[in-house]
């Protein structure tokens, strides 16, 4: 008899692997994006998509078949990052955005599109300079930013990634990217796009 | 459309996703409102600057190939796992422990473990000659039945039973190796009957005695089946096991003895068929 278990266990594992690399693996460009965007270089990145995938196999008889297999990875990764690099969530500073809005406001009446404005405003910043405005971000925001503006996740699948209502997506994508903007105009200032000592119209 | 609508609805506007007269409805408020225009216009800045800046990265070869060498150790060491399983559950391993099992098996079933549970002695009938002794030697251990002649002497004894007409009791045995005795005479369902309580060193022994033919003959008491066939063979019969004392019950003459003590079996044999 104990033969026989044996038999069934070993078909059994060997049923398993072949299941987690069908339903897991095609999902690793958009885990390991999302790790180089959040962990900010390839190397923790690579660890943390190791990590990520070792976990997932192990725990993949808790992982209920026929339901969002990414947002079930994503979910891992954004705990094992958690726990790996022990970042605080913590609430973002408050920040004057008056400065963004001024300028814009001083700019807008010659400026027909919003190409142009974006030119005239973060115009001639690197895209490193953006990546790592993104990367300053608090956590929360950051993640919502990156799965939408990069990822092209839905809202609907965002929320279900991070596990919020669709609201809270909603609002934290938009304080995200004001964030963002003020971040990146104080780069524009610091790279003189913007002249410093600007007084800006109301 | 409110200025809180049309912020709430800069994300799907920025992403496209509008139906027909909501959208209508949604320019329309920002083609009147600069303070919308503005936090509109702002956002979709915004969202170019990181479409453009920053893009998905598709995984390189390299980390793909290390995360799944890492995942293909994983499945080597669950088989591992199994296999070390297998070895010990193997071709050898396997029959040993099923024939080990097996003889456990056997031994449990013929060889039944004492003390047993249903081999103790339950006597129920209160008529019951067993059933009276026991119950007496509770009660005479709780202090609940205490003897109406003590004495060192057995002669003392003796003389108080014929006194209290019990000389069937008289003329049976008296133990002589005691340090001290206890007597007492009772009727039950008009048989009479004789107690005795030796006390010897830490032990206590309870003898019960009756006319031999009240107790195997008369309607009043009853004997066990067991014990009459026991007494009829051999004259002498021992209970079977009781949690705390040893029961033997024997005849001498025309009398009928059932004692009940604390003492070992052998040693409560030996005390009773002293000469």
């Amino acid at each position: 008899m104990m033969p026989i278990l044996l038999a069934t266990l070993t078909r059994a594992t060997k049923q398993r692997h072949k299941e987690f690399e069908a339903e897991a693996l095609p999902h690793m460009d958009i885990l390991y994006s999302f790790a180089l965007r959040t962990a900010g270089n390839e190397d923790d990145a690579k660890d943390l998509l190791q990590e990520t995938y070792l976990k997932a196999y192990r725990f993949w008889d808790g992982y209920e078949k026929g339901t969002n297999i990414r947002a079930w990875l994503f979910r891992i990764m954004k705990n094992s990052y958690i726990n790996r690099y022990r970042k605080e969530t913590r609430e973002p500073n408050t920040v004057d955005y008056s400065d963004v809005e001024n300028f814009y406001d001083s700019i807008r009446a010659e400026s027909t599109d919003t190409n142009d404005l974006q030119e005239k405003i973060f115009g001639g910043l690197l895209g490193d300079q953006v990546t790592k405005a993104l990367e300053g971000l608090p956590e929360d925001f950051r993640t919502v930013v990156i799965l939408c503006d990069i990822e092209g996740l839905t809202y609907e699948e965002i929320a279900e990634f991070i596990d919020r209502p669709i609201g809270t997506v909603r609002s934290r994508l938009h304080r995200g990217r004001k964030l963002l903007q003020t971040e990146l105009f104080e780069y524009a200032k610091q790279r003189g796009i913007i002249p410093r000592d600007e007084k800006f119209s109301d | 459309m409110t200025c809180d609508e049309v912020l709430e609805h800069l994300g799907l506007a920025l992403d496209g996703s509008f139906s027909g007269r909501i959208r209508e409805e949604f320019f329309n408020h920002l083609s009147l409102c600069a303070r919308c225009r503005r936090e509109f216009e702002l956002e979709t800045i915004a969202q170019q600057l990181v479409r453009k800046s920053v893009k998905h990265v598709a995984t390189p070869h390299h980390v793909r190939n290390f995360v799944l060498g890492s995942l293909r150790e994983e499945f080597a060491h669950t088989k591992q796992r199994i296999s070390w399983v297998e070895r010990f559950f193997g071709k050898r391993f396997f029959p040993s422990l099923v024939t080990a099992l097996v003889v456990i098996a056997l031994i449990y079933y013929f060889v039944p473990l004492e003390p047993s549970g249903s081999r103790l002695a339950v006597h129920t009938a209160s008529n019951d000659v067993i059933f009276q002794l026991l119950q007496n030697f509770t009660r005479i251990r709780e202090g609940q039945l205490k003897p109406k002649t003590v004495a060192c002497d057995a002669a003392v004894i003796k003389s108080y039973f014929k006194k209290n007409g019990c000389d069937f009791a008289a003329t049976s045995k008296v133990i002589d190796d005691c340090d001290w005795y206890g007597a007492m005479v009772s009727e039950f369902g008009g048989v009479r009957l004789a107690h005795v309580v030796y006390h010897t060193g830490d032990d206590v022994t309870y003898v019960y005695e009756v006319k031999k033919k009240e107790a195997l003959e008369g309607a009043s008491l009853s004997m066990p089946p067991a014990a009459r066939q026991a007494l009829a063979e051999k004259g002498v019969y021992t209970d079977p096991l009781h949690p705390d004392c040893n029961v033997v019950v024997w005849t001498a003459n025309e009398t009928l003895c059932a004692a009940v003590s604390t003492m070992k079996k052998d040693k409560l044999l030996a005390f009773v068929s002293q000469p």
